[in-house]
């Protein structure tokens, strides 16, 4: 009973729950059961008791682990529940049930994911995200988001199989307990890395986060920007921490991420290569080993969850009110939305590591690693990356987008944010129209909760900032040399002198439009190209043999009717029609079926 | 001292950031924003189709190409847009 109890009141449960009851309740009552939802899960979280170990039987001998707990899976259960209140509370729009439940299971996965106990368990709830998310971004807007999450699809299968490759190949397989792998030559490594490296963003698989994450919804995008790759981050320390040839891999990238950011237009997009570069800078730390470097990697991890969650709430905002998410096409934006450029002006201080701001506590964690372990270049590269940052989001977003009077005539009739519930814009009228990315866009009040949530947020960045002692003693941490003098005016010095060159080359440093292709442009015509050749093989091969595979398809197919009818497989009324697609899908199972006893055979 | 030396550290920083971005990733990466439809739309359209808007076939040139595109006499082949019950 006790353990009946510990399991449906453990917060990644609640949050799962809470999803499926927001899918078939009415859409009225669902805008609230989100945040009731995160709220309850936090409190789960909170009066969960952290010596517990809870297991629940699956299969055979086979066992889910659904709550071990240490620090690190502590810090980010905490910060992904708290993350989980704001984003829900930034979720109260009317309508898109859909989206709010997937949100709830992606969250809760997120969750249960953190406390998995062993591999069974991670992969499970690893996936269930993968899904989750997967619908988030194809309800995005428009036709694009629809193409974009095919792709996104593919690359998160890919590096799902990567990873259950992996760890059916461990010598303990899926039973085994999450921890570090330490065979370092063995495939199973590789394919454990591959598949946390996708999510992860690590490159050549980090370009799913910009493509994807600016075709979510503003609330899509602030629940995946929040869990996915931070996941994969709690995974790399869990399993890959002290992998020293991956520190240069990671600090070359977060350059690379942030001057990706720096060319780039699409505020969102811009924001995505930021969580490229970030998660790079986390995993720089984690592999260059250490509590140090743990610490550092998880800290940045919820940290960033914050600040950046204020910058996509920002960004969100003003997609929202005027329908604008290119840069070229904003301006002078303070005085139209205070509240919003205040918010984006704190977090951007914060993401680039000013002092007193929360990612300068976090960042320094990672920098002693580095130091510590003697990795003197990749100390240079993520000190360069965190310029970039300071360029790319603290100059380039305030400037371009809040300061600078704008070049183009802003929506004339978009009126200043307010806080006032009763002004709140149904957003299925207005911003979740499909192809809602230009100025042609109904000018909308930002709802008083978005508003909320983004000051509730940066309230958060500000504390972690000033007092960040909190959260080094809940991972065990000094912070009593976080403030020395030296160091701190080493970061003012250092900041104050990027900012020259952007201030004299401003003209030069305004974005343009258009579009800036990344690596996938290589793997996505190869694909391209390569569907459409074997879709001629495989379509040559059945125009060929069609007679012999239509009588195959009828005669099982009649066979198979009932079956057919009772799983609705086809909505055609014809019998016809029916036999031959259940004899399609006979068919292609048989031949899967017959492929994977082959390769079995053929291991053993 | 400490702040003069980061000073000049942040300005060389900014410096060589600026110029990877804005000049050479700029000058490899930047297009215009119908790129992808000017370089593959039609090739896409055509695919889809199955014939170009010039109106020859698309994909390989071989007999069996022509063969793929139409199969309106091979019995069983359906085609979506004729929406009939019985595609034969």
């Amino acid at each position: 009973m006790t353990d009946f109890i510990n399991v449906i009141t453990h917060p990644g449960i609640v949050l799962i729950l809470a999803g499926a009851v927001i899918a078939i309740m009415p859409k009225s009552a669902s805008r609230y059961l989100l945040p009731l939802g995160a709220l309850a899960a936090l409190a789960a979280l909170i009066g969960m008791d952290k010596s517990i170990s809870l297991e629940v039987p699956f299969a055979g001998d086979l066992k889910l682990s659904l709550f071990v707990c240490d620090e690190i899976s502590w810090f980010f259960g905490l910060v992904f529940a708290i993350i989980g209140v704001i984003g829900s509370v930034y979720s109260m729009d009317k309508g898109r049930r859909g989206e709010k439940a997937a949100s709830a299971v992606y969250a809760g996965s997120a969750l249960m994911t953190v406390f998995a106990g062993n591999m069974l368990t991670f992969i499970i709830f690893w996936e269930v995200m993968a899904v989750a998310s997967i619908y988030m971004v194809f309800r995005g807007n428009g036709p694009d988001a629809r193409r974009s999450s095919y792709r996104y699809m593919v690359m998160h299968l890919f590096g799902g199989n990567m990873l259950l490759a992996g760890v059916m190949l461990l010598p303990a397989g899926i039973t085994a307990a999450v921890g570090p792998v330490t065979d370092t030559d063995s495939l199973p490594y590789w394919l454990m890395f591959i598949g946390i490296g996708v999510n992860c963003a690590l490159p050549p698989f980090h370009t799913w986060v910009a493509d994807s994450y600016p075709q979510a919804t503003p609330e899509s995008q602030l629940f995946m920007g929040s869990y996915t790759t931070k996941v994969a981050v709690y995974a790399m320390i869990r399993f890959f921490a002290g992998t020293e040839w991956l520190v240069i891999f990671a600090a070359v990238t977060a350059v690379l991420a942030a001057c990706m950011a720096l060319i780039e237009n699409d505020l969102r997009k811009l924001l995505s290569y930021h969580i490229v570069s970030q998660v790079a800078m986390m995993v720089a730390g984690l592999a260059a080993g250490g509590d140090v470097g743990a610490a550092g990697a998880a800290m940045h991890a919820a940290f960033n969850i914050l600040y950046k969650g204020v910058l996509l709430m920002a960004a969100g905002n003003i997609f929202i009110a005027l329908g604008l998410r290119y840069i070229t096409d904003m301006g002078g934006l303070v005085r139209k939305m205070p509240v919003t450029a205040v918010c984006a002006f704190i977090a951007s201080f914060a993401i680039a590591g000013v002092p007193y701001f929360s990612g300068f506590a976090s960042k320094a964690l990672i920098m002693d690693a580095l130091h510590a372990g003697g990795f003197d270049m990749s100390y240079i590269l993520v000190t360069m990356a965190g310029v970039g940052t300071w360029l790319s989001i603290t100059m380039k977003i305030n400037y371009f987008v809040f300061i600078k009077k704008p070049e183009k005539e802003l929506p004339s009739s978009a009126g200043p944010e307010r806080v006032s519930v009763s002004s709140a814009p149904d957003r299925e009228s207005a911003s979740d129209k499909p192809g809602c990315v230009s100025t042609s866009a109904t000018p909308v009040r930002v709802p008083a909760y978005k508003i909320f949530a983004m000051a509730a947020a940066t309230v958060l960045v500000v504390i972690t900032g000033i007092r960040p002692e909190i959260c080094y003693d809940m991972l065990s941490m000094d912070a009593s040399h976080l403030f020395a003098p030296d160091h701190v005016l080493e970061y003012i010095g250092l900041f104050a002198g990027a900012t020259v060159p952007f201030v004299l080359l401003r003209k030069f440093m305004a974005p343009h439009e258009g579009i800036n292709l990344d690596v996938d442009r290589f793997y996505r015509i190869t694909l391209y190209r390569g569907i459409f050749a074997l879709s001629d093989v495989v379509h040559l091969f059945f125009a060929k043999y069609a007679v012999i595979f239509d009588n195959f398809y009828r005669s099982v197919g009649d066979a198979l009717r009932s079956p057919g009818r009772v799983f609705g497989l086809r909505t055609s009324d014809t019998k016809e029609e029916n036999a031959r697609s259940i004899g399609e899908m006979v068919h292609v199972l048989a031949i899967l079926c017959v492929i994977a006893l082959i390769t079995i055979l053929v291991m053993d | 001292m400490i702040l003069l030396k980061y000073f000049m550290y942040g300005i060389l920083a900014s410096g060589i950031l600026i110029f990877i971005a804005k000049v050479l990733l700029y000058g490899i990466a930047h297009r215009d924003g119908d790129y992808y439809e000017k370089k593959y739309g039609e090739l896409d359209r055509a695919y889809l189709s199955g014939i170009s808007e010039d109106g020859t076939s698309v994909g390989a040139d071989s007999d069996a190409d022509k063969d793929i595109r139409d199969l309106s006499d091979i019995p069983g082949i359906v085609h979506e847009d004729e929406g009939g019950e019985d595609g034969d």
